[in-house]
């Protein structure tokens, strides 16, 4: 039996959408993105589709998420937070973001948050898909950023985040502890 | 408790590949035999699956070599890869292009009856002539192809109307029906969808409905049938059955433009019993609706579904129980994983009916032990 190959937009946000599967996973491990395109670009192609919401920043603009289908909604009602830059003025948005319900926790909201890593704070991360703990460095979110995740993230409840600097990417999903070191 | 097996391998391969010999093989032509000869088969699998696509309907079940539980769950396999790219409008009955439309309520009803396609008014005999490759004539009131093509070429020169109203609407009218509530305009995306969403009780009238439609067609009747034989509290009247054609009408994503991306076949029935409210005597309806053209389930889903609206229904009438206990896939499967392997469990139970018997049954057990079991069996009624 023979299989059609993957068209080169298939190709690309199953390499996107394995990057992201393996960054949850592994807590604090970067994963490369494609270059083929802008990572927010990449990451709003694999994730929103027809029946998925979404919010983005001000600062942020996104072809493929007007593109997608993807209803975008208030930011207590989307799914998908898109920030290319956080700013101070960002976090009252980002407060609103769903951490999801007992029963239904998987509506807990997905944050693509611009950032940069390995350098600025510094954090300890422990919990599932952490082997002990590991030390991840965190730039350019505002510290206040950090309480916010915590209040969050009582799980089940919570966050799965992404922070994604140029073509890199770390998971910091709602179930990992983050302490920080400096 | 499951353990792992291990090893079996090379008969695991010849299991399957002597499937595949006592099965035949799946060509295009068989395919395609089975989509244009068992149109009602393969409706069937389309809407336990959930999938309107013929082809792929046909495919499955030929794949499947006929087992309808192992085709359906082919399709919704094969489903759930698929992205929805767009929502259609909604479907009204009186803007479905109607083939096939009866009432046992009322003979005379707006529009009149449209017998339409169906076996309902044949003889139940089988034509052993089309084994002898012999031509069929009429006979004994049977009408055989050749015959039927002859009876249509007769049709009056007025073609039967594609539109009718519904019967509900003139009962309505009478004030025998209740008014339809009326709706808020609904987001598209908004609308639970029992195919993703958890299922909680007492279910939105959306997962009951979608729940029906994809509801296996043995497992409804057997519940719906208990519900006519007297296990139900209502007696039920097909108040309008219909079978006919929908256009899928989508929004083009670039001009904005309504078009129909095609027509599909879909059947609804509603049924009517006396009840209605304390304050307003009148008739209550059951509806159900499904993809492709499927009467029986229809007649006994929609009968469900008053059932399921009563106050204290039959435990096997109540929304919980239909709805679980129709779901082919899950049914179906959770009934043939007793075939994996539960040797743990098995034996735990083993162990333990061993040393019953050891204990209390054996010839050289202590005298207690006896009179414990004497004392049991006098105290088991």
């Amino acid at each position: 039996m023979t299989f059609a190959g993957y068209t080169p937009a298939e190709k690309r946000t199953r390499t996107t959408f394995l990057a992201l599967m393996w960054s949850l996973s592994y807590p604090g491990r970067s994963f490369q993105l494609s270059a083929e395109q802008a990572p927010f670009e990449l990451i709003a192609e694999t994730l929103l589709d027809l029946e998925t919401t979404y919010c983005l920043s001000e600062k942020t603009t996104i072809h493929h998420a007007a593109q997608s289908g993807a209803r975008m909604l208030p930011p207590e009602r989307a799914a998908y937070h898109f920030y290319e830059q956080v700013t101070e003025q960002d976090l009252k948005s980002l407060a609103q973001a769903s951490v999801g319900t007992m029963p239904f926790p998987d509506e807990g909201a997905t944050l693509i948050l611009g950032g940069g890593i390995d350098s600025g704070a510094r954090f300890e991360l422990t919990g599932p898909g952490v082997n002990g703990s590991i030390q991840v460095q965190i730039d350019r979110i505002p510290s206040e950023f950090w309480i916010l995740r915590e209040r969050a993230c009582q799980f089940p409840l919570g966050w799965d985040i992404f922070i994604v600097d140029e073509r890199r990417v770390i998971g910091l999903p709602r179930s990992v502890k983050m302490k920080r070191t400096g | 408790m499951y353990v792992a097996a291990k090893g079996g391998e090379q008969a695991i391969q010849n299991s399957e590949a002597l499937f595949q010999v006592l099965k035949g093989p799946v060509t295009p032509a068989l395919v395609q035999a089975v989509q244009e000869g068992l149109p009602y088969l393969v409706d069937r699998v389309m809407g336990e699956a959930s999938l309107y696509s013929p082809e792929l309907a046909a495919l499955a079940i030929a794949q499947a070599g006929g087992d309808l539980y192992e085709a359906v769950l082919l399709l919704r396999a094969y489903r759930s890869t698929q992205p929805r790219i767009a929502y259609a409008a909604p479907v009204t009955p009186d803007s479905m292009l109607t083939v096939r439309r009866i009432s046992a309520s009322f003979k005379d009803i707006p529009g009149g009856q449209v017998l339409g396609p169906s076996l309902d008014y044949s003889h139940r005999l089988l034509n052993l002539k089309i084994l002898d490759q012999q031509p069929s004539p009429q006979q004994n009131g049977h009408l055989e192809a050749e015959s039927a093509a002859t009876a249509l070429m007769n049709l009056p020169e007025t073609p039967a109307a594609a539109l009718y109203p519904l019967v509900a609407d003139w009962q309505r009218q009478q004030g025998l029906t209740p008014e339809l509530p009326v709706r808020e305009p609904t987001d598209a995306a908004d609308i639970p969808d029992v195919t993703t969403d958890t299922v909680l009780f007492p279910a939105p009238r959306e997962h009951r409905l979608q729940a029906l439609a994809r509801a296996d067609t043995g497992g409804v009747l057997a519940l719906g049938y208990a519900s006519m034989r007297g296990y139900g509290l209502i007696h039920p009247t097909v108040n309008e059955l219909r079978l006919g054609y929908a256009e899928v009408e989508v929004v083009h994503p670039i001009t904005g433009e309504t078009f129909s991306a095609g027509r599909v076949r879909v059947s609804q029935a509603e049924i009517a019993t006396s009840g209605g409210s304390k304050d307003k005597p009148g008739l209550s309806l059951g509806f159900a609706a499904t993809m492709g053209w499927n009467e029986v389930k229809l007649i006994a889903a929609a009968t469900l579904d008053m059932e399921m609206n009563q106050p204290n229904p039959h435990p096997a009438h109540t929304e919980e129980f239909v709805m679980y206990h129709t779901e082919p896939v899950e049914a179906s499967g959770f009934c043939i994983h007793f075939k994996l392997p539960h040797y743990v469990t098995f034996a735990s139970s083993l162990d333990n009916l061993r040393k019953v018997i050891s204990t209390f049954y054996s010839s050289d057990r202590p005298a207690q032990q006896t009179a414990d079991l004497e004392a049991m069996k006098q105290a088991t009624p």
